[in-house]
């Protein structure tokens, strides 16, 4: 017999013989613990929501995000090319911060969430190394503070210059949406699970 | 998990558990035992069909939506051009390419030519300005000009530079090298023109940009100041503005307006003064007195500035006819117009104007649409009363004309037959146009019981083809007072349509769709 601890509270259980339409919850706090098939519905949920936010980041950082115009100066910048653009006027560490944990990081992230719930065939210690990595660049990427200093922006300066915000937005507020179900809806136990 | 603490102590508190504390809890060998069988509920079925999550749809959404704006976010580019300009003035990438007023490319980089006798601007039109990409297009980056008499490009001093352009001549062979202009090109507002050289023996405080007027009106500008080829003269390039450009003749004299007289006698000092313009700049007179040759001034022809204006010259030349064409005689057609609004029936009085032409001997009237009325009992519309009043100042009151009487010529433009009054414009005076063309709008004004004709010249490049039309847009002219005016062409003094006025805005109906004929079949047909 199996043993799984509640996800919810904590408390370890032996995990009885389930048939289709049946459910194990935890005898304290009644969260769900398994039912026939679940790993496989939360690995295919979080596969979906990845590649969501797999293809929603390129037009994301790519597109223009802001359009800036200031005493007649227009300018357009992305997210990629407002950090190229930092790190080309020497702000190495803002740049290359911004660089890390806005693009490379969250990009990392999805595409090991990626890996881990689509390739069930990976070798178990792969699995182990690519869900480390996983946890660790996951706690960095920060993508979703950008959409802050956005806000900020538009309260400090709507008076000053007059900006709008390109399509990058739509894809970045929706990149940002579904890597965040995808982390939310990954169920670590599940990529041990053995099919 | 490797934490003992949390789950140990959940171990303890948990009702079906053993009476086993946590630190005992990692010591007993059968420790799986004392753990609890999760509870079996029923469960909601798991869906199948679709891979086990519904959430693929979002994600083909999110594709989609991915695909799009990577799809929108292409920019539509026109042509791609390179400018080189004498200097950059700042010029950065990034900024427009401004034609009347609107962005029509941008400039993708500036470069600093391999000689380093300029820089080229690399430019992306966008499409609508595709066509600017043309032989004969000028382009000149904008910067503030302050001089005394212009203030201009204020808005290029804090803000970003841009590059203005003028068109090219419509047909012209398309390019992708350009020489820009160093400043704005002087003749930039108003197109065409002729361009003479005058000669001076002395500058006299002429500058490039002083006005060149006619009886005060300015007509022209002062171009260029040079020496000329032997230095012994002072060449002024100047031009004349196109709709200014019939007053220039060969014998038409020029002199030198310093726009300051002072004239001090014993009666006291008299000063006479032309515009601030002019006092600022200084400025060239132009008269065409009687007497000289006739004849076309083409571009580049020589004149002599005189050093003041000879008093015969003013005198003479009041009696020169500018203008060689025989204008039509107009007719003012005035009556009233009744209105009802809610209910209560107002008359307003209407002044329009019409010529008289003759039609299968007798005279008809030809002018814009006339107000109607239904009389009582009748089903057939009938024009309201009006009256014509002739160039010589006589009368003709016209009540109860049928509709069915009138043809309709043009759209818009009614014929109707008159009595009472002979003459009128015979068909040979009339000519089918076929672009629009330079051409004069005539009225007649009554000033003490007396008519004379007033002309408007309407430029062709307001005018803008619409088959049985053209409409006239971007005048300054208010045209309500020529209302049912003849428009005659400059070039040979044929009446080419009528102006109508109204709310719906100007347009000169022309005679070139097919002829509406609603009851009289053989309506003269003027070829």
């Amino acid at each position: 017999m199996e043993h799984r601890a509640c996800h919810c509270c904590g408390l370890i259980h032996r995990l009885p013989e389930l048939v289709a339409g049946q459910q194990a919850v935890c005898t304290r706090c009644g969260a769900r613990i398994s039912k026939p098939g679940c790993r496989r519905t939360a690995s295919s949920r979080t596969a979906a929501c990845a590649l969501a936010a797999f293809a929603l980041f390129w037009p994301a950082v790519l597109c223009p995000i802001l359009q800036i115009e200031k005493l007649g100066h227009r300018q357009q910048s992305s997210i990629l090319g407002g950090t190229i653009d930092l790190l080309s006027h020497g702000n190495w560490l803002v740049g290359g911060v911004v660089l890390l944990f806005s693009i490379v990081f969250p990009l990392t992230k999805i595409v090991l969430l990626l890996e881990l719930s689509l390739l069930n065939f990976l070798h178990r210690r792969h699995k182990a190394t690519t869900l480390r990595i996983m946890e660790h660049v996951g706690k960095w990427s920060m993508m979703d503070v950008m959409l802050l200093a956005f806000l900020v922006m538009l309260v400090k300066l709507g008076n000053l210059v007059h900006f709008e915000f390109g399509p990058a937005v739509l894809a970045f507020v929706a990149c940002v949406t579904m890597s965040m179900i995808a982390s939310l809806s990954f169920d670590p136990h599940a990529i041990w699970e053995e099919t | 998990m490797t934490d003992d603490s949390p789950p140990a102590g959940d171990v303890s508190e948990s009702a079906s558990t053993t009476s086993q504390t946590s630190p005992t809890a990692a010591e007993q060998p059968h420790v799986p035992l004392a753990f609890p069988v999760a509870e079996i509920r029923e469960a909601a079925a798991v869906g199948g069909i679709l891979t086990h999550s519904r959430m693929w749809w979002v994600t083909v959404g999110c594709v989609i939506l991915a695909g799009w704006l990577a799809w929108r976010s292409q920019p539509e580019t026109g042509p791609v051009i390179s400018i080189r300009f004498p200097e950059g003035h700042g010029l950065k990438s990034g900024d427009a390419v401004r034609f009347r007023g609107i962005d029509v490319g941008s400039v993708t980089a500036v470069t600093l030519n391999e000689s380093l006798a300029g820089i080229t601007a690399e430019v992306t039109l966008t499409p609508g300005g595709g066509n600017l990409d043309r032989e004969g297009t000028r382009f000149w980056i904008v910067r503030p000009r302050f001089s005394l008499t212009e203030v201009s490009g204020l808005e290029t001093a804090v803000g970003a530079k841009y590059i203005a352009v003028s068109p090219p001549e419509p047909g012209a062979v398309r390019q992708r090298m350009f020489d820009g202009l160093s400043a704005a090109p002087p003749d930039e507002l108003s197109g065409g023109g002729l361009e003479v050289i005058l000669r001076s023996d002395d500058r006299r405080g002429i500058n490039a940009g002083a006005p060149i007027t006619w009886r005060g009106v300015t007509v022209g500008q002062v171009l260029t100041v040079n020496l000329s080829p032997d230095a012994r003269h002072v060449d002024f390039g100047a031009r004349i503005d196109r709709a200014y450009r019939r007053l220039l003749r060969p014998s038409s004299k020029f002199w030198i307006n310093s726009g300051f007289g002072m004239d001090v006698g014993l009666s006291g000092i008299k000063l006479t003064a032309q515009s601030v313009e002019t006092i600022l700049q200084g400025g060239i007179s132009l008269i065409t007195p009687a007497g000289g040759s006739d004849g076309n001034v083409t571009n580049g022809q020589v004149f002599r500035v005189a050093e003041t204006a000879e008093k015969e010259w003013l005198e003479s030349a009041s009696t020169v006819p500018l203008i060689e064409l025989n204008l039509p005689e107009t007719v003012t057609i005035t009556g009233q117009r009744s209105s009802s609004l809610l209910g209560l029936k107002r008359q307003r009085p209407f002044v329009q104007q019409g010529i008289l032409i003759t039609h299968r001997g007798g005279t008809a009237l030809l002018t814009a649409q006339l107000p109607t009325t239904f009389p009582e009992g009748s089903e057939e519309p009938v024009l309201n009363d009006f009256q014509v009043q002739s160039p010589d100042g006589s009368h003709t009151s016209s009540t109860g004309i049928s509709t069915a009487a009138c043809t309709d010529r043009m759209d818009g433009v009614v014929q109707i037959p008159i009595s009472g009054v002979s003459g009128g414009i015979g068909p040979e005076e009339f000519r089918i146009p076929k672009v629009p063309e330079e051409c004069l709008a005539v009225r007649s004004a009554v000033t003490e019981g007396k008519a004379t004709p007033v002309i408007q010249a309407i430029d062709p490049e307001f005018l803008e083809d619409r088959t049985t039309a053209w409409s006239i847009s971007g005048s300054d002219v208010d045209f309500s007072q020529w209302h049912g005016a003849p428009v005659v062409a400059v070039s040979d003094g044929k009446i080419i349509g009528m102006l109508l006025s109204d709310s719906g805005g100007n347009v000169i109906a022309l005679e070139r769709a097919p002829l509406k004929r609603t009851t009289d079949p053989d309506s003269p047909n003027h070829d």
